[in-house]
């Protein structure tokens, strides 16, 4: 009898509770921190940010990455190690997790700063095709963004095929594992994807006219300078040398409305202002084509320009004037506030130091000090002291209490110092960051010297190894901004007085231009001087003191071994 | 709605049946005369004599008996505290036998949304009860069941007062995704959010409150808790009041002193000054970093034993007071607990209060039964973080604490390393601590402190429907609310957060709500013939609520914003976090036994979760069927063995089943979505104000681990019961995997996602047996030993080619991202992925020198191979209660054998060359294995090798107990027991490091269990 009520009301009760329970099963993501709107500009942002920020909170707390130290995987920070520690320039003595390996070429497929650099490279990779796919506006404006997008996809797979040979390849977003494509191949698809993008090509999408988009964005005259670049390097990467290309690629580049920064400022020389503080507005941002953009409150990061800053100082540098020297008679008699701001200055402009981690080989200060420097004869000790001593703005060395020899490679005062970087604002206002920690001096990716260099190059190796008057003439614009002085201590030769340049200079100049500016590696694989060669060696070169031959296999960075495992497309890039 | 109409639709059934309620008639009475006793014949007294329906009663006098008047044929029951329930038909003489608990608990588990004969189970099923004699501390809820049941293995967490444990039942069905078994205390399933300053959902049980704990191991028997129930379950089931008795109270307490078991040797003051001397010379700055200033500023070295310093001997306390009884028909049980429990780390402390309630009343003549629960915890925990690594690297040359202007101006007058430092606007803040911090300055400078509460209660209905009583509805409505915070405050002296100091808290509230309800028919047919069918449906709504906030601040003597707040998160900065997620399931049971010979058993769950995916083009992948079938042959029943006396009981079992396993993968792993930027400080400025979104990782494809077990087992029992035997045989195979992968990069938004990457099995066996050799009345003597063997293999890992393919996992390494321990097919879960070191003639191991497994004539990541695991391959527990009149005495060990640890302290401070001793200015201390080892230049490789992975196996006394019990305390009504324990009495190992026992299989510097003796008492009034 009872059973008669009971089933239909439960039979009620359970269709109505049932039916509302499973349609509880449809959420929607709660999370207040995550947000399910496509937002174009926000994911353009990202790919610029990509040069320097490493996640989502600043300075890190959210990384992009997996099982790599945040700070670390930064991608500047990271180009920076693997070109610049494993070449004859730069060495670091910190113990952390694949440095050794670097500094002595012995590392393998599963050193985590090759590792980190690849995935950060990918990881830029896919949100440009991310963006890609989904910004179809067809305006104007979003053409240009989509050429830059498709700019900054050429330029992480510019630095694939530099470092990693052979990298996965994909031009769309694709859960498949992409196929992996050979060096020469990426080189013509880069090609004539900047070829099409500053306008040579046949599509629409193409950038801006060179100064003609904010500082910060790419433009054409990058898109001309990553060309003549990779001109530049096409024997290496494809067998077949185009230095004609090269060469044709850097003299429109310096055909742009880009010009050196000439210009000295507040007792900082031209050269100087290119690396600090405020290089985004006291005449180097004239220069620099295409920037890192750091800023000490919006842009924080461990890597970059900090790094670059923070790693070869220590702290008692905090408290030296650097720049100039108030008791210097020509001062005398003026009030403080009189003197120019380089001469006022103490430190280099953040709190930051990180114990010299950064120290220069001998090969590399030898280039300013001379052939013949010795570890009991070199330099000054403060830089304005040793870009005078030298007579070149470029040698802004520290070496009080330095050895030029680098002969235990964990003492930290063997090597000298090369602090390029500051985050002084050459027009002395403060720098950004409350806590003056984190620095505003954006990193150049890319700035107009390089241009000159290249041209000067080409012209040399189309003309038997020697300069004709135009190549001079490019390295003689550099010297002249360097103020490079009669009787300087590598070659003698002034600035002005410059008339011959051979191959080997240009070797040379290559250094004291972009020194510490993570370009070394190629240079001397260009050179044929770096891996597989017996005749050009560096200390701790291979892990001796004096330097040993390394593999020639060590010209390309391994394809990390977690990739090789995920992605079977993916072979090693050497036996 | 929903849950409004779900609880109100049985209660208004059960008005409606309350009218139908019928008067029983009346009969002539008889004068009924009785003794109680219990099972060794001893009299009981006081046990209480009700005549069934109505208000006669008595109780028994001092030698067991008792008269009253009653219906002839009238039921009499018998009560008495401890003992189970006995029911007798009134006749003019009756004798009534009492069993103790522990039988009732024999006879009848608890299961999956229900109870069952123990003899009729056809699944793998242990049940125990905690044996309130012989345990060490029980602070938290799997502390009573550590070592006692085969195939579950507990492996306490480190010595953190209040720590958790981690638990495997069967090795884990998992790689990453989760292996904790579904806890369930009171019929709720616990969520997997935790709870800030708990260790482990059982931390909010007061162990005192358990009357059962019932662990599913096979499929048959977990497959009704379908897709949680892969890593097998554990039910909890609280103790209740008694109908009928009179109140009784029960205080049980305990002192316990902790002390510290082994130290990391390391070099004394001396010893590292001789050292550096010999590495670097006098006139180094390594030299000149020794020792510390005096308060002229001279130089003065000192010989500290850090370790010493940071940890104490350590007094804790436990109390708790029960009170149950039967209010008539309503059974009653409150309890108080608190537990103040202190660390052998100075500072550190646990204490916990607890308060619990029961009330089961029994209604319209026992048709209608609720069962409501309460229990409330509040709890605090004052953590002692990081120092142990700290006190171990902490140069030996520095005194604790110094006179000199610096230490006391700078430091709170601790000794610290210091360099120079200048602060924006600091004017006087001339110094920054710097390289290891001196770890007792932490104890004292850092407070890190939690306070948690939760609330879980559950009303429980059972109603057997009149005139149609084989049918029972039941409802449970349960629930769990925990809020817990957790504060930081660091001095500005601290070197943790110096000159700014810091103060922060973390928050994290969850709530579960869960409804169940299932009908229950159980019918005999022809005599023969037993059915029992359960249908049921189950809502279950998780829900996790997380918040932050930190800052420092500038000091007051500043010149520029004194006072200011420091480093907060930006204003717009979302620190709220919010998840959910809902699982849906029905399930029934369907039960046949024939003969009360041949039983089967069949059941299926579906389960629906909201962590998988729903959307267009991805339907349908949130359900899942988790279906089980078993069977069971009492042989015992059969003629042949029948009569055959010295077997007691005797019953095979087979079982198949499929779980499933979605914990630990997130609640929208499958939607995409994008993570703007958190805070102000990642914007990059190239459109707008720069705000960036990163599109993140996603999988639209995952879906639930399936593990199918097979299951074979055997009981036996001899001679009375006096010796028990279980052997189970099992094969579970886990498939869809879930885990953390390195994918092809370019495939998604991310290096790792979360994927179903494999398969993996586990096979062993079990074997459990009970012996008691000795049961006579003054002597007792119970042994109980089991026995656990178990193998894993990882059968496949998808991917293209497969086999060099492998899982990293486990970290270990020095620096970051370093991990030694991989997944790959045809070897045990997290094997040692690592390189094989090269020897010396003398068996040294000789430095960065491997060998090249691979052939290809250099050292790189293909060399590495793998070696060993951290997963026992067999577990032992022995335990012994030898009982002799009023004494008693036991003890408690464990064995763990074939399981391996890679010492990673060993590894990480393997390093003693002039590149690593002296880094960044800083200096650390040295262990002494790593002196006599003597690697002077460590490569990334040789952090990872094989000689660091040590065989780890070992012997444990986890307890010995002795106790005296006494009926009647100085003539009063007082009887209880007083009882001494040492815990954590010995362990024997080759294993080098502090302690063998590492539950991930990676060592790193723990908080260090310690041993402790306790003495208590219980008493009874």
């Amino acid at each position: 009898m009872k059973l008669r009520y009971i089933l239909p009301v439960a039979a009620f009760a359970c269709a109505t509770v049932f039916t509302s329970c499973v349609k509880d099963l449809e959420v929607s993501n709660i999370n207040p921190q995550e947000v399910s709107d496509f937002n174009e500009d926000y994911i353009f942002n990202k790919i610029y940010g990509n040069l320097v920020l490493t996640g989502q909170i600043g300075p890190n707390g959210d990384s992009d990455l997996d099982d790599i130290d945040e700070g670390t995987s930064n991608m500047t920070r990271l180009i920076w190690n693997l070109n610049t520690l494993t070449t004859d320039e730069g060495h670091c003595w910190w113990n952390d997790p694949g440095m050794p390996e670097l500094n002595r070429n012995t590392w393998t497929n599963s050193n985590v700063m090759i590792k980190a650099l690849y995935y950060r490279l990918m990881f830029g990779v896919t949100i440009c095709n991310f963006y890609l796919e989904n910004a179809n506006g067809g305006d104007a404006a979003t053409k240009q963004k989509r050429a830059e997008a498709r700019f900054m996809r050429a330029l992480h797979y510019f630095y694939l095929m530099d470092l990693y040979a052979n990298p996965p390849f994909l031009t769309k977003l694709s859960s498949e594992n992409p196929p992996q494509i050979q060096r020469a191949d990426l080189f013509k698809f880069l090609e004539s994807e900047l070829k099409d993008i500053i306008g040579e090509g046949s599509g629409d999408e193409v950038l801006a006219e060179a100064k003609t988009v904010d500082y910060g964005r790419a433009d054409k005259a990058a898109g001309m300078l990553l060309l003549a670049r990779m001109y530049l390097n096409a024997e290496v990467y494809t067998g077949t040398a185009r230095w004609e290309d090269a060469k044709t690629y850097a003299d429109k580049t310096i055909g742009t409305a880009y010009t050196l920064c000439t210009t000295p400022k507040n007792g900082f020389s031209a050269y100087q202002l290119l690396f600090m503080g405020d290089n985004n507005e006291n005449g180097a941002e004239n220069e620099i084509i295409l920037p890192a953009l750091h800023d000490g409150e919006k842009t924080q990061t461990w890597g970059g320009s900090l790094f670059m800053i923070a790693a070869p100082v220590s702290e008692n540098m905090k408290k030296e004037h650097l720049y100039g020297n108030p008791d210097d008679p020509a001062y005398a008699g003026m009030a403080e506030a009189d003197l120019p701001l380089a001469v006022r200055v103490t430190g280099y402009g953040t709190s930051e130091s990180w114990d010299i981690g950064l120290r220069a080989r001998q090969q590399f200060s030898k280039v300013f000090f001379g052939k013949t420097a010795s570890n009991a004869s070199v330099g000054e000790n403060l830089p304005y002291k040793n870009t005078a001593a030298v007579g070149d703005d470029r040698a802004i060395f520290y070496t009080q209490g330095q050895k030029l020899i680098i002969a235990k490679e964990s003492d930290k005062n063997q090597g000298l110092i090369y602090m390029k970087f500051n985050n002084i604002h050459s027009d002395g206002t403060a720098g950004h960051h409350a806590g003056g920690q984190f620095v505003d001096t954006d990193y150049p990716m890319l700035r107009l010297a390089e241009a000159y260099l290249i041209s000067a190059e080409c012209d040399a190796r189309l003309n038997n190894d020697q300069c004709t008057t135009e190549g001079v003439e490019r390295i003689k614009a550099l010297r002249k901004r360097a103020n490079v002085k009669t009787g300087n201590k590598y070659d003698g030769v002034g600035a002005d007085a410059l008339n011959k340049v051979t191959l080997e200079d240009i070797f040379q100049e290559w250094s004291r231009e972009f020194g510490f500016e993570g370009m070394r590696r190629m240079v001397l694989i260009r050179w044929n001087r770096f891996a597989g060669q017996n005749d050009y060696k560096w200390e701790w070169m291979g892990g001796a003191q004096a330097g040993t031959m390394i593999d020639a296999r060590f010209n390309v960075f391994p394809i990390p071994d977690s990739e090789l495992n995920a992605n079977p497309n993916i072979k090693p890039n050497y036996k | 709605m929903m849950k409004q109409l779900i609880i109100r639709t049985p209660l208004r059934m059960l008005v409606l049946m309350l009218g139908l309620f019928l008067s029983v008639g009346a009969f002539a009475q008889i004068d009924v005369k009785g003794h109680v006793k219990d099972a060794l014949g001893e009299p009981i007294i006081g046990a209480t004599i009700r005549v069934v329906g109505t208000q006669t009663a008595t109780v028994s006098d001092f030698d067991g008996n008792f008269q009253l008047k009653a219906e002839q044929g009238a039921n009499i029951s018998v009560t008495y505290v401890g003992y189970q329930t006995a029911t007798v038909k009134a006749a003019p003489n009756v004798v009534v036998t009492l069993q103790d608990d522990a039988a009732l608990l024999e006879n009848v588990v608890v299961i999956g949304y229900g109870r069952a004969k123990k003899t009729d189970l056809t699944g793998s099923v242990t049940a125990i009860k905690p044996d309130d004699k012989n345990h060490g501390l029980n602070i938290n809820a799997q502390d009573m069941i550590s070592g006692k049941i085969a195939g579950v293995a507990v492996t306490p967490g480190d010595g953190t007062p209040g720590g958790g444990a981690q638990i495997r039942i069967r090795g884990g069905s998992s790689l990453n995704a989760s292996n904790d078994p579904l806890i369930v205390i009171d019929g709720l399933a616990m969520d997997n959010y935790g709870v800030q300053g708990l260790a482990n959902p059982l931390s909010m049980v007061n162990p005192n409150d358990i009357e059962s704990f019932t662990v599913l191991k096979d499929a048959s028997a977990t497959a009704i808790y379908g897709s949680r129930a892969s890593n097998g379950v554990i039910i909890i089931t609280t103790k209740k009041g008694r109908s009928g008795q009179k109140p009784t109270f029960n205080y049980s307490g305990n002192v316990s002193v902790s002390t510290k078991k082994k130290t990391t040797d390391v070099l004394d003051g001396p010893g590292l000054m001789n050292y550096i001397k010999n590495l670097y010379g006098e006139d180094s700055d390594a030299y000149r970093e020794l020792g510390y200033l005096d308060a002229d500023g001279n130089k003065q070295y000192a010989n500290t034993d850090w370790q010493d310093e940071i940890f104490q001997t350590a007094v804790s306390n436990d109390h708790n007071l029960t009170m149950s009884g039967g209010f008539k028909n309503m059974p009653y049980r409150v309890s108080l607990g608190a537990t103040s429990q202190n660390g052998i780390l100075k500072t550190s402390n646990f204490t916990r209060y607890t308060a619990s309630f029961n009330l089961s009343p029994s209604l319209l003549k026992d048709h209608l039964k609720l069962n409501i629960n309460g229990k409330g915890m509040y709890a605090k925990n004052r953590y002692a973080d990081g120092v142990v690594g700290a006190a171990i690297s902490m140069d030996p040359t520095k005194a604790v604490m110094g006179d000199n202007a610096i230490y006391q101006d700078y430091f709170g007058g601790y000794v610290q390393s210091f360099t120079s430092a200048s602060y924006e606007g600091g004017g006087n803040w001339l110094y920054m601590p710097k390289g290891t911090s001196n770890p007792v300055a932490s104890l004292a400078q850092v407070n890190n402190r939690a306070r948690s509460k939760s609330l879980l209660g559950n009303i429980e209905v059972d109603y057997s429907i009149h005139g149609f009583e084989d049918l029972h509805l039941h409802a449970n409505a349960a629930m769990d609310l925990s809020t817990g915070k957790q504060n930081t405050t660091r001095s500005p002296l601290s070197p943790s957060a110096y000159y700014y100091g810091s103060d922060g808290w973390n928050t994290k509230d969850s709530y579960n709500l869960q409804l169940s309800l299932y009908a229950q028919y159980m019918k005999d047919f022809l005599k023969v013939h037993h059915f029992d069918i359960m249908a049921g449906y189950e809502w279950q709504h998780f829900h996790v609520k997380t918040d932050w906030y930190s800052h420092g601040t500038v000091p007051a003597s500043n010149t520029t914003n004194p006072g200011a707040y420091y480093n907060e998160p930006a204003e717009d900065q979302v620190t709220l976090y919010e998840s959910e997620n809902y699982l849906v399931s029905f399930f029934g049971r369907l039960n046949y036994s024939l003969m009360d010979r041949y039983m089967l058993t069949f059941t299926l769950r579906a389960d629906g979760s909201s962590r998988f995916n729903w959307m267009a083009g991805n339907e349908n992948q949130q359900w899942g069927y988790f279906p089980s079938l078993a069977f069971a042959w009492r042989m015992k029943e059969e003629p042949f063995l029948k009569n055959i006396d010295f077997l007691s009981d005797a019953k095979m079992r087979l079982g198949w089943g499929m779980t499933g396993q979605q914990e630990g993968i997130g609640d929208y792993t499958y939607i995409p979505v994008f993570k703007p930027n958190a805070n102000a400080h990642a914007l990059y400025e190239v459109l707008g104000n720069g705000t960036t979104y990163r599109p993140q990782a996603y999988n639209p494809h995952l879906t639930w681990e399936k593990t199918t077990t097979w299951n074979a087992g055997i009981d036996l029992a001899f001679l009375n019961n006096r010796v028990e035997f279980s052997l189970d045989w099992y094969y579970r195979k886990t498939t869809d995997l879930i885990n953390d992968v390195f994918v092809a990069a370019g495939s998604n938004f991310r290096n790792k996602v979360k994927s179903n990457i494999g398969s993996l099995h586990n096979t062993g066996f079990e074997f459990m047996t009970t012996v008691r050799p000795i049961q006579s009345k003054d002597w007792r003597w119970e042994v109980s030993y089991n026995f656990t063997y178990n193998k894993n293999e990882i059968d496949e890992l998808i991917s293209g080619e497969g086999e060099e393919y492998f899982v990293e996992t486990g970290g270990g390494l020095t620096g970051t991202g370093g991990n030694v321990q991989a997944h790959t097919v045809g070897k045990p879960v997290s094997a040692f992925h690592v390189y094989q070191q090269v020897y010396d003639q003398n068996g040294n191991p000789i430095p960065n020198t491997f060998v090249d497994r691979n052939g290809n004539g250099y050292l790189d990541g293909g060399d590495r191979y793998y070696y060993y695991k951290p997963a026992a391959d067999v577990l032992m527990g022995l335990s012994s209660k030898l009982q002799y009149k009023s004494w008693d005495l036991g003890f408690s060990m464990r064995a763990s054998l074939g399981n391996y640890v890679f010492n990673s302290t060993a590894s990480g401070s393997s390093n003693v060359g002039a590149g690593s001793v002296y880094t960044n200015g800083n200096l650390s201390n040295l262990r002494v294995a790593s002196v006599d080892r003597g690697f002077t230049n460590v490569s990334q490789q040789q952090y990872a090798s094989d000689y660091f992975v040590e065989n780890a196996s070992f012997l444990k006394m986890d307890n010995i107990t002795l106790g005296y019990s006494f009926d009647k305390l100085f003539d009063s009504k007082i009887g209880g027991r007083i009882y001494a324990t040492v815990q954590n009495v010995f362990t024997i190992t080759n294993y080098t490091g502090i302690d063998p026992e590492v539950a991930s299989g990676v060592d790193g510097d723990i908080y260090p269990r310690p041993i402790t003796t306790i003495v208590g008492v219980s008493l009874n009034f």
